[in-house]
This record gives C-alpha cells, structure tokens and sequence, in this order.
C-alpha cells in the first residue's frame, strides 16, 4: 500500500515533486518581489532636501534614461563644460537609451514595480500623463525644490505639460513656443505682403499662391491633432482644463476646424499634411513636399520648424528664402505663439541618489549650462535669463539672417499656460478618431453631431 | 513464501546514525538529484510565465490605473468591454485578419503548393529553390517588412502609386494606408505577401507524404485531376489544413507589429488589432486591470475559434 505521496521504491512522486517547486519557486518569487515597493503602498519621496548627502569623496553614478543619445549627452556635456564636474567630481551620469516606446514603457513597469528606478527619468510630455493616473504619483514633486527660479521659466513649455493639480514634477529645458515659418521669397515675388497678421490674409494670400503657382499656402493634419492644439492654445483656448477634461468642444474648436476644413475643401489653398501612417507630424516625406515647392507655410514649435535648413527638414536649396514669424490672429484671443512637446528631466520617487539627480537637473536646466542644448540642437530654452545670450542672438542665414532669438525672446512672455490630463493619450485619440479626421478627410461639417459622439467617448473613457 | 525481516539492511543502520534532516535526506538523495536537474525550468516557469498569466487573470477583475491599489471590481472591466467602441472595432479588425487569412492566404498557399509539387518540381526539379523562396519572407523581419511595406504604399511618393499614376494619372492614387476603406487590404496584402510561403511549404510537405500510388491508383480507374484532388489529396490533407487555419487564425488575432508600424492603428481606428489596443491600453493609457481584460477576452476568442475548427476538421471523431 502507498500512502500519498509515496511511490515504489521510496522515490518521489510528481505530486510531491510539484510541491517542492512550488514551495521553491514561490520563495524565490517572494524573494525576487522583495525589494519592491507596490503601487498601493505610498512611495516615500526621499527628495534632495532630505536625503543625506554623500561625502564628496564617494563616487556616485545618477542613472538617467531617455529616448534619444543627445537628450542625454548635452547634459553630460553641460556638466563637463560649464564647471559642475569640477565642482563635483565624484557626481557622474550614466546615461541609458531606448527606443521611444520601450524607454516610457519601462520607466512606467519601474514606477509600477519599484524595481530599477533610475534617478532621471527623461519624459516625453505626451507620455507624462499616464503616470498621472492612479493616486501615486511616482515623481517627485519639485515645486520647493525650484523655489524663487520658477520666475526665471518660461512655464507654459517648462513646467505645465510636467505638473498636475498644483505640482510640478516635471522640467522641460526647450521652450516650445510656436511660429509660423513661411517662404519669404515666393511671397515676394507674387507682392504678398509678410508676415501674415491674421488667420484671413493667409487665405486671401492662399488663393494667389494657388493661381499663381499651384502651391498650397499650408498644409493641416488630419491623423494628428497638433495644428488644432496650436490654433486652439494660440486663440486662448485650451486643451485639457484644470480638471483634466478635454477643451475643445466649444465654438471656439468649431471655428479652427472650419477654418481648416474650409482651406482644405472648399477654398483648395490647404492640403492633407503629408506623412506616414505611423509617423503622423513631419516624417520626411513631409519635408520632401517642401522641397518640391508644393506648400509655403508651416507652423510649429522650434524642434518643427525653428531650424529648417537642417538635412532632416528642408534642407539645402532654399537658403535665405524663408523666415520666422509669431502666429497670425483673429480666432479667439489670438495669442502670438502656443506651446508644442517637450521632454522633462523628472526625478523618481524612488530613485536612489535623490539629491545629486537634483544637482543636476538644477545645474543644468537652471543656469547658463542649458545653453550646452542650444549649441547642439539649436533650442530655445525655457530658462530666461539666457534668452539674451549671444549665442541665441545670431542671425540665422537660412532665414535670410534674421535674427530668431529676439522673436522668440518676444513669445517668451506671450506663452500661454495650458494643464496636463490623465487621459491625454485617450482624449488626442478619441478626438482625432471621431471629429478631426472626418472633418478633414470626408470634409464633415456636421459639428454638433461630432462633438455630441466625441463627448459620449469622452465621458466612457473618464468612466472606466 | 516468508521474507525475513530480522535483518535490517546495511543502509538503514547506516542511515539511522544520523538524525533528522541527515537522515531523510540521506534516504531520499538518490531520488531528488533528477528532479533538482529539472527543477530550473519549473522555477523559471512558474515566475516568469505561470504567475504573470495568473496574476493578469486576477488583475483583470481590478481596476488599476496608473499607480494605485488595485480596486475589486468583478466582471466591469469585462462588461465595459462590450460597450467599448474601440474594442469592438479592434476585434471587427482583427476578424477581418483572419478572415483574409482563411479566405485568401491559405488557398493561395495550397494552390501554391499543389502547382510546385504536381508540375514545377517533377519539371524543373527545383523543390529546394521553391523551399527557400517560399521561406525568405518569413526569415525577413516583421519589421524590416511593414517598414518596406510602408515605402511601397506611401501616397504622394510610394512605389504602388507611382506606378498607377504612370498609367491612369494622378486621380489613380490610392490611400493605402489613410483610407479607412483601404488599410484593412493593404494589411491583409502584407500578410499575405509574409505568410502565404510557410503555408506552401506545410502543405508542399503534407502533399509529399501522400502515397504516390494512390493518385496513380485513381487516375487508372479513371478519376480526373480534379477527382483526384478533391477526392483523395485534400481528404488526406485535412489534418495539414486543420494545423494550417489553426496558426494562420491565431496569428491573425495576435498581430501587431504590421499595424503598429504602417499605421499605428489608423486612420480611426480601422486598423488596430486587438494586441494593439491591448499593448495601448496598458502602456500609454496604463490602465492594467482593463488591459488583462482585454487579453483574456483575446483567449477567449482564439481558444473558441480553435475548438470550432477542431469540431469542423472532425478532430474529435473517433477513427473507426
């Protein structure tokens, strides 16, 4: 007779086998989850101001993540070249890069396990609002730790696409303020008069340019629902409000969607932005429509259309021809300029070397070593007191010499304030998905209709 | 016949010099070294795949957004399921996938192999080319593939609409990719165009394990080629097919990388697959508990439609 698990001959058997793996697997399992800190427990934030400092003799290595080499590297370099690496020369960076997805994908699998959380955590605004969801925030909030230099940011660029109900967990160093860049020299040869003030000269415009030279004055895109956000921001509207709730479901949306819809459709001065299915805003064959003389105008943010004689833009052969101006007005309160993307530095809860993460974010996102960026990639910061800077006051020769930093200077103090939303991601797609690309792509004009079905989205998508 | 127990065997007086655990595992040594051999894949099974599949089955009863505790909440996010549009229009997507793949892939890839194996090999005797060329699109990989796919359609400069425009003019162009009317097919194109040549060679191989004999047996008595084939090759095939439409259906409902990369989706959301709205859910909304709901429904389906074709192949029949 044999008892339970027992077998001939005195060996195991499978039952009792399994039992062993279990126990063993399940006690390197519990070992394994040890370390972390789950979601529901509170992560207690062991900020710059009260995490003990290291002695200065003690090397320590602050990890930083991010979806791009240079996003990284100006920040080493900053440290290296403005002095912080003398001052500090046990503080360095170990920088970790990732494709775009899998970097915020893992920055979110970390905040949600608690397991290998760097110290920098570099956040692309679009993806921010996902860690906005839940009642943990895993970043710390940096509010006191800015203090008085909150004065010396451009906010709408530098802190508002990072921050939720009232804190700030977030620092972007580009400021983000948008402009018009338009083809001075075909304006000029038909006598159209630049810049262009309002909304309606660029149509009047639209119609010469057509005639004249089969070009289209712009371009509108119709799977991304960034030239609304700017034309929304820019007419004093706003995206997502206070509360997180979409913003542009007034007559105010209505007015910018007919305005581009009109453009498009009905006028024929506008077309579809070229691009891809799975890169939506400017992929190169957005670029190439330029360079075949095919459109005049494009709006955006410095990364868009700050630096156009870049080989990834515009590129060679149209030098001199073009320029920068503040967006034109009369929708809404028509504001010079809007805010578009950004990229925080942003420190986590449960980052390990807290208080030197700090050091370097503050050292250089807020002191003249944010210029390290402007030297690389030619961005305007979001750090005020450098927008004087030589180095940002030079005349550009792909825009005819025009010096582009006073403009920008001049937007600085036009930026306007926006809010993040926890459902950011959902709300672009559900507003896209239901009202911006019937209107541009089947020329729906039934608006009350749009907005009613967006508006159900809206409220299911708040609701689960 | 009596069995003497008066005589303690040599390896218990042994074994009882020890005490406790030297002595259990002194007796049971022998039996455990095996199974301690095995027991780094049952270990790594059991955290990396059992109790996250497990894990997301007990989270998709949770709401969990984001960072918080996770929220009882039964079968919500299950019933929200239904009431999801975009859900629905993943699973719509998704059913189309493998209805392309039913309808159009696999009776190409059994044309495909029937044609190599009945005239092009015994003509050319080329099978190993055939082998390989059948097999180099599913060597390349899925991404490099929707990538050069995504060349091929683009709209104003792609290789497709140049090539219509050169023969109808510009009002020729097709929005493969932006027309919500179109993406479907041109997916279903790639898929096609990935996959067809697997199919070939499995039922190429099914074909060369049907005796010779009996084709020729039939064709004696008579039998056309078409008697012969419906007759007596896809009847001896059907468990070939039955493999076939299975992987071909669950790969269907499990793509992702080819509309993630042509399409990202779009546009409206004609394209997404359910793996899609699974991965987006998770990660760029970070809503967990709804996204293990997604994926479990995902089983559902894929597990239903299994055992529908295993009923239709007859897998359950008993051979008598």
């Amino acid at each position: 007779m044999f008892t339970s698990g027992q077998s001939k001959r005195g060996q195991m058997s499978r039952r009792h086998f399994l039992q062993l793996s279990a126990a063993v697997g399940g006690a390197a399992l519990v070992s394994a989850c040890a370390p972390s800190a789950p979601g529901g427990q509170s992560q207690q934030a062991a900020t710059g101001s009260e995490a003990a400092a290291p002695p200065a003799d003690t090397q320590v290595v602050v990890e930083a993540w991010a979806h791009w080499e240079q996003g990284l590297q100006w920040l080493e370099d900053a440290m290296k070249n403005y002095g912080f690496t003398d001052e500090h020369p046990n503080i360095s960076l170990n920088k970790v890069v990732a494709p775009f997805n899998e970097i915020h994908d893992k920055m979110l699998a970390a905040c949600a396990s608690g397991v290998g959380v760097p110290d920098i955590m570099r956040v692309e605004q679009g993806r921010m609002a996902a860690f906005f969801k839940g009642q943990e925030i895993c970043f710390v909030d940096l509010t006191d730790l800015i203090g008085d230099k909150i004065n010396d940011l451009v906010l709408g660029s530098a802190v508002d696409y990072w921050s939720w109900q009232g804190a700030i967990y977030g620092i972007g160093n580009e400021m983000n303020a948008c402009t018009l860049a338009y083809r001075k020299a075909v304006f000029d040869e038909l006598g159209i008069e630049t810049p262009f003030k309002t909304w309606e000269d660029l149509k009047v415009a639209g119609e010469i340019l057509k005639r004249e030279k089969d070009m289209y004055i712009i371009s509108f895109h119709d799977l991304h629902d960034g030239d609304f956000q700017i034309m929304l921001y820019a007419a004093g509207g706003l995206m997502f409000d206070e509360n997180g709730d979409f913003g542009g479901l007034n007559d105010l949306g209505k007015e910018i969607l007919e305005y581009q819809r009109s453009m498009v459709h009905d006028l024929g001065f506008a077309t579809i932005a070229p691009v891809t299915g799975d890169s939506t805003w400017s992929p190169p064959i957005y670029w190439e429509a330029f360079r075949q003389n095919q459109i005049a105008t494009t709006m955006g943010a410095p990364w868009h259309n700050g630096k156009l004689g870049r080989d990834d833009k515009i590129g060679p052969g149209q030098e001199g021809e073009w320029r920068l101006q503040e967006l034109p007005g009369g929708i809404g309160e028509g504001l010079p300029t809007a805010t578009h993307g950004g990229t925080s530095v942003s420190i986590p809860k449960l980052a390990q070397h807290p208080e030197e993460a700090w050091m370097i974010i503050e050292f250089t996102h807020l002191t003249r070593a944010v210029l390290e960026d402007t030297q690389q990639r030619g961005i305007i910061p979001t750090y005020k007191p450098v927008l004087t800077d030589p180095i940002l006051n030079e005349p550009y020769d792909y825009y005819g010499g025009q010096v582009i930093g006073e403009l920008y200077l001049k937007l600085a103090d036009a930026m306007p304030r926006i809010y993040q939303s926890p459902w950011a991601p959902e709300f672009h797609t559900a507003f896209q998905n239901i009202v911006l690309t019937p209107v541009l792509q089947d020329n729906n004009q039934d608006y009350d209709t749009l907005f009613a079905d967006l508006e159900t989205e809206l409220q299911r998508i708040k609701s689960m | 016949m009596a069995v003497n127990q008066s005589r303690p065997l040599q390896a218990d007086v042994a074994a009882k010099q020890y005490s406790g655990l030297g002595y259990w595992w002194q007796r049971n040594q022998i039996k455990i070294v095996p199974y301690l051999y095995i027991a780094p894949f049952f270990i790594l099974f059991a955290i990396f795949l059992a109790y996250p599949v497990l894990n997301s089955f007990w989270i998709s009863f949770h709401k969990q957004q984001g960072i918080s505790t996770p929220e009882f909440v039964g079968l919500s996010n299950y019933i929200n399921l239904l009431a999801d549009p975009r859900f629905k229009q993943s699973v719509i997507n998704s059913t189309v996938y493998a209805l392309g793949s039913l309808f159009l892939q696999i009776p190409l890839a059994f044309i495909l192999a029937v044609v190599v194996h009945s005239w092009l090999v015994p003509w050319l005797n080329l099978k190993s080319f055939y082998r390989l060329a059948f097999f180099v699109p599913l060597l390349t990989s899925g991404v490099v593939v929707a990538l050069m796919f995504g060349i091929l359609y683009d709209y104003n400069s792609g290789l497709i609409n140049s090539y219509l425009v050169s023969l109808f003019g510009e009002g020729a162009k097709i929005g493969w990719l932006r027309d919500p009317k179109v993406v479907k097919f041109s997916i279903i194109l790639l898929l096609i165009w990935q996959f067809t040549g697997l199919n070939s060679l499995y039922f190429l191989a099914g074909l060369q394990n049907i005796p010779r004999e009996l084709e020729e047996a039939a064709a004696m008595d008579g039998a056309n080629a078409w008697t012969i084939l419906f007759r007596i090759t896809i009847p001896l095939l059907r468990p070939v097919i039955l493999f076939v439409v299975i992987t071909a259906i669950n790969g269907s409902y499990q793509i992702f990388t080819q509309p993630y990369l042509l399409t990202g989706g779009g546009p409206r959301d004609q394209s997404i697959s359910m793996v899609m709205y699974l991965y987006n859910t998770g990660f760029s909304y970070f809503n967990l508990g709804y996204a293990s709901a997604i994926g479990y429904t995902l089983v559902l389906i894929v597990v239903t439609l299994a055992l529908i074709n295993l009923r239709f192949f007859g897998a359950f029949r008993e051979d008598h």
